[in-house]
């Protein structure tokens, strides 16, 4: 197995090394310096991208005043979803906090190989609906403010 | 009950709302406490609260003191020379790992860093027999206290620090996300670590939820858990928890112990 299988077979255990290996031939590395832009809100969202090293902010840019920090994405875990659903436009931007590598992705590369191919569709799919969930819960669990005052 | 008597020898502003006195005796000290205990603090004509002790260097002791309400109000305000009454030590502290446990896993949240000062240093002297590695969360960076200690901390060989908070802006440099994100696999990875857990009860509830995910027994997660006590001897009964009186049988809990404490407040 290459770095890009290795990656990819973490995040898709159950999947078949065969499958991991078709996946992992549309994945590209891509290095990014402290506060290169991965991608940008409202742009169409046509790759997306699993980190290998450093760190990335996931921002949102409003009207009043400068980009918010949603979270923040490191080693091995996914940036950006909104590839998968229409629009195909990015939610959110994202940024390099830090020298940052990534295994970069060509969405409409990946959305056609999981079309024609129900297994692997069914496992990226299951992959990305993890990612959803743990972001889901993390997001309800800062709403109710864990860090609270107490005396 | 009579409190000893105390002068503030120092004080360090740890964030807007968050102060640490450092006390040392007027006349007699009260017995040295161990990591995870408690001080009741007189604001003398105010008022006693329960604060944890953040630093214990002798007879000086450290509290850490988040002003939300009168009585922390003015202790929090009180200024170098100012004297407060000292009731204690009191409650049950941490508990240490053995000469021949593994790695130790520190997770605050917020104000929870403070009693778990006392233990980080007693862990990191405990160098290098174990690894320690601490998990810290705040809701925003200016909140995180003690960062000095961080600072230096990050620099020792040995102990790892990795800093979370909920909300930043484009000036953090750090993790945006919950500190139970800072816990993976490699946490408990290799000889099974001991825990220590103190923040508010929601983080320290999930924190330990997602140790317990991990793998790590229950009995190896110990949790400091915050009531109201008045006494602080087992006569009042304000800090009763189910069968338990928190000033006497804690705080600090393991988690096989806190977790139907916890249950039975939610009925």
């Amino acid at each position: 197995m290459n770095a890009i299988e290795d990656l990819l077979g973490a995040a898709l255990p159950d999947l078949p090394e065969a499958a991991i290996g078709q996946l992992a031939a549309l994945g590209r590395t891509r290095h990014f310096d402290p506060d290169d832009r991965l991608f940008t809100m409202d742009e169409p969202a046509e790759t997306f991208h699993v980190v290998r090293s450093g760190l990335v902010a996931v921002e949102v840019e409003g009207p009043s005043g400068g980009p918010a920090t949603i979270e923040t994405v490191g080693p091995g875990d996914v940036v950006g979803v909104s590839w998968l659903l229409p629009p195909h436009r990015w939610v959110f931007s994202a940024r390099a906090i830090e020298t940052t590598e990534t295994v970069a992705f060509d969405a409409a590369l990946v959305l056609d190989r999981c079309g024609r191919d129900p297994t692997l569709g069914y496992q990226v799919h299951r992959w990305f609906a993890g990612v959803i969930h743990r972001r889901l819960m993390a997001a309800r669990l800062r709403v109710l403010d864990l860090y609270g005052a107490r005396p | 009950m009579v409190p000893a008597r105390y002068r503030v020898a120092d004080r360090t502003d740890e964030s807007a709302d968050t102060v640490t006195l450092t006390l040392e005796p007027i006349d007699r000290p009260i017995p040295t406490p161990g990591p995870g205990q408690f001080s009741m603090l007189w604001a003398f004509g105010v008022g006693e609260a329960p604060i944890s002790l953040s630093a214990i260097d002798g007879t000086r002791l450290g509290h850490t003191v988040r002003a939300v309400g009168p009585v922390s109000r003015a202790l929090a305000s009180a200024p170098v020379g100012a004297t407060i009454g000292v009731r204690g030590p009191f409650g049950r502290g941490w508990c240490p790992p053995g000469d021949d446990a593994g790695p130790a896993v520190v997770v605050a949240g917020g104000l929870g860093l403070a009693p778990l000062r006392p233990l980080i240093a007693a862990l990191v002297a405990a160098r290098p027999r174990r690894s320690v590695r601490l998990a810290i969360g705040a809701r925003r960076p200016e909140d995180l206290l003690h960062r000095g200690d961080l600072r230096r901390l990050v620099d020792e060989p040995g102990v790892s620090v990795d800093l979370t908070v909920d909300v930043a802006d484009r000036g953090w440099r750090g993790r945006v996300g919950l500190v139970t994100d800072l816990l993976d696999a490699s946490t408990v990875s290799g000889t099974e670590p001991m825990a220590y857990v103190c923040g508010p009860e929601l983080m320290m509830w999930f924190t330990a939820r997602r140790l317990l995910d991990l793998g790590l027994a229950p009995e190896r997660i110990q949790v400091s858990l915050e009531r109201n006590m008045h006494c602080a001897i087992g006569w009042c009964g304000h800090c009763q928890l189910g069968p338990s009186f928190v000033c006497l049988d804690g705080p600090v809990y393991d988690w096989a112990e806190a977790e139907p404490l916890l249950a039975v407040r939610g009925r």
